[in-house]
């Protein structure tokens, strides 16, 4: 409502200056002249609604074609601007790193925020439990368990008393494989032999439990890392190294599905709900329509992202199924470290009803 | 009365400064000591520990805060404009106004939305929120690290009052 009253406003003022200018007039003139400028910013007031200025905050880039937590914020905007909001997109990081982000998303500074997991877990645990390696066979069994399951409610009730509230989980490019500066991949003795940069604690003991030896390099510096050989390649879906230009630096990848990396889009609590209801339908109906978006982009992404791969000179090596079900095994054995034993008991649960639940569950 | 309360209010920040000093050389060590041992695993024995990093991110956030006091009370902090010399009192008590107001609108609504939070709801606190969340890479509230704003602003707050004890003293004619 903010830019509404600025109109309002906007055009009162206007009116005022000009009343002042005429108020030696007669009374018609004056009194024509008053009708005449309240009608305009009534006009104003109601030919375009505009409700409220919505911030959306992403650490990605603006980049339709290979990014797609843009692809998310895009339609989600489109659809917002469409139905009478506004809306301001901010990438890159502009408004701070992510703790920074979902703490201004908290205190309604940002409305609309795209973060890692890696935060949000800080708050509910749980949500570390979307990114165990080989947890998921694919999207649709990752969907299935946010869409068909209780899970996202047992993660918004924690993360509501911090101020926010979970809403998507777009998709940032299909599955993630490893990739590297030295050698193809093939078994896991291939693995054995390098230095990998892991992004986190789990990815840490991911890679330990794989017998890779592991070093914790924060995503600003990885190219450093891999210039000066602190580490030899990382964990990532293809996109990650087209879009941050490590395609120099890299050359073998092996497609390995350990995850399915994702953004988590959070609401300000505080925003949310001062809307009313129709707004809040429309907001709905934006996230809706981002999803699928999303999706549709994942589908063709998935398609084309090793033939740019290719392209960029990168050779791609596949693992067999039995070499798969190795990693899977060694994976299997470590979410006990990232994880305590009742959050994983919560996490096979959901699991379960997920199994038995039919569709793409988006 | 009033003098014993400034001589009070000046023994009081003499004792936060000498505290202050001490913590933040402790977690000056204990940085180094973190991003040694990170150094040393990582080349030397190949197998860094995945929370040094994180661990000395959190010691220099307490160290470099609890620097910035030492620094407030030894008057070496950045100076954008110097008061000029002179013998007038009042304009030296008018510089010391000026700073206070200053520091008072930068430091006063952090302090404020650390303890408080918006709509006074103390839940949506920076210290409520820090208190839900748990560092990355070990088990240990945030909560630890966060409380060291408040402190670093009240802290800071004593030296101010203290400054402001100091300028309403009349100087000891070996400091003209």
């Amino acid at each position: 409502m903010a830019s509404c009253g600025n109109q309002f406003l906007g055009c009162c003022c206007s009116g005022l200056f000009l009343l002042r200018s005429y108020s030696r007039c007669r009374l018609p003139v004056f009194l024509s002249l008053t009708v005449f400028i309240v009608s305009f910013a009534l006009l104003a007031l109601v030919s375009k609604p505009v409700f409220a200025e919505v911030r959306i905050a992403m650490a990605g880039k603006n980049d339709l074609e290979r990014n797609g937590e843009y692809v998310w914020v895009n339609a989600f905007a489109n659809h917002l601007n469409d139905h009478g909001f506004e809306t301001l997109i901010y990438p890159s990081n502009i408004l701070g790193r992510e703790q920074e982000r979902l703490d201004q998303t908290a205190l309604g500074l940002i409305h609309v925020n795209l973060g890692i997991y890696a935060t949000a877990a800080k708050i509910e645990p749980l949500t570390r439990g979307l990114a165990l390696p080989f947890l998921f066979d694919d999207v649709d069994h990752f969907y299935r368990l946010i869409n068909n399951t209780q899970l996202v409610d047992d993660i918004n009730q924690s993360l509501n008393l911090f101020g926010v509230q979970v809403v998507a989980f777009p998709m940032r490019g299909g599955g993630s494989g490893l990739f590297n500066t030295t050698h193809s991949i093939k078994t896991l003795a291939d693995i054995r032999r390098l230095r990998l940069r892991a992004a986190d604690r789990t990815q840490l003991k991911f890679l330990q439990a794989l017998g890779s030896k592991a070093t914790v390099v924060g995503w600003a510096e990885v190219a450093n890392a891999l210039q000066t050989n602190i580490a030899q390649g990382y964990i990532n879906p293809p996109a990650s190294a087209l879009l941050f230009g490590h395609t120099d630096l890299l050359s073998y990848y092996t497609p390995l599905n350990v995850n399915f990396p994702f953004r988590i889009v959070s609401l300000s609590q505080d925003w949310f709900q001062r809307l009313n209801q129709y707004q809040q339908q429309i907001i709905k109906d934006a996230i809706k329509r981002a999803n699928i978006a999303n999706r549709q982009w994942l589908e063709n992404w998935t398609l084309q992202a090793e033939q740019l791969l290719l392209k960029e000179g990168i050779v791609i090596d596949h693992i067999s199924t039995e070499e798969r079900e190795q990693f899977k095994r060694l994976a299997k054995g470590m979410w006990t470290e990232v994880m305590d034993d009742s959050e994983i008991q919560s996490l096979k649960q959901a699991l379960t009803a997920a199994e038995n639940s039919t569709g793409k569950g988006l | 009365m009033n003098v014993n309360i400034g001589a009070k209010i000046l023994s009081i920040s003499h004792a936060l400064d000498l505290g202050c000093r001490w913590v933040a050389s402790g977690f000056l060590l204990a940085m180094l000591a973190l991003v040694m041992l990170q150094v040393v695993a990582r080349y030397i024995f190949d197998s860094p520990p995945g929370w040094t990093e994180e661990m000395a991110r959190y010691c220099m956030i307490w160290f470099g805060l609890l620097g910035a006091t030492i620094s407030f009370k030894s008057r070496s902090d950045l100076h954008i404009l110097k008061p000029p010399t002179t013998r007038f009192a009042f304009i030296h008590r008018g510089a010391t106004g000026v700073r206070a107001v200053a520091i008072i609108l930068f430091l006063a609504p952090i302090l404020w939305y650390s303890l408080i939070g918006p709509d006074f709801e103390w839940q949506r606190s920076f210290l409520y929120r820090h208190s839900l969340m748990q560092a990355e890479s070990i088990e240990m509230s945030t909560l630890l690290i966060a409380i060291v704003v408040p402190v670093f602003i009240t802290v800071i707050f004593v030296h101010l009052l203290a400054r402001i004890v100091e300028s309403t003293r009349p100087k000891k004619p070996q400091e003209e």
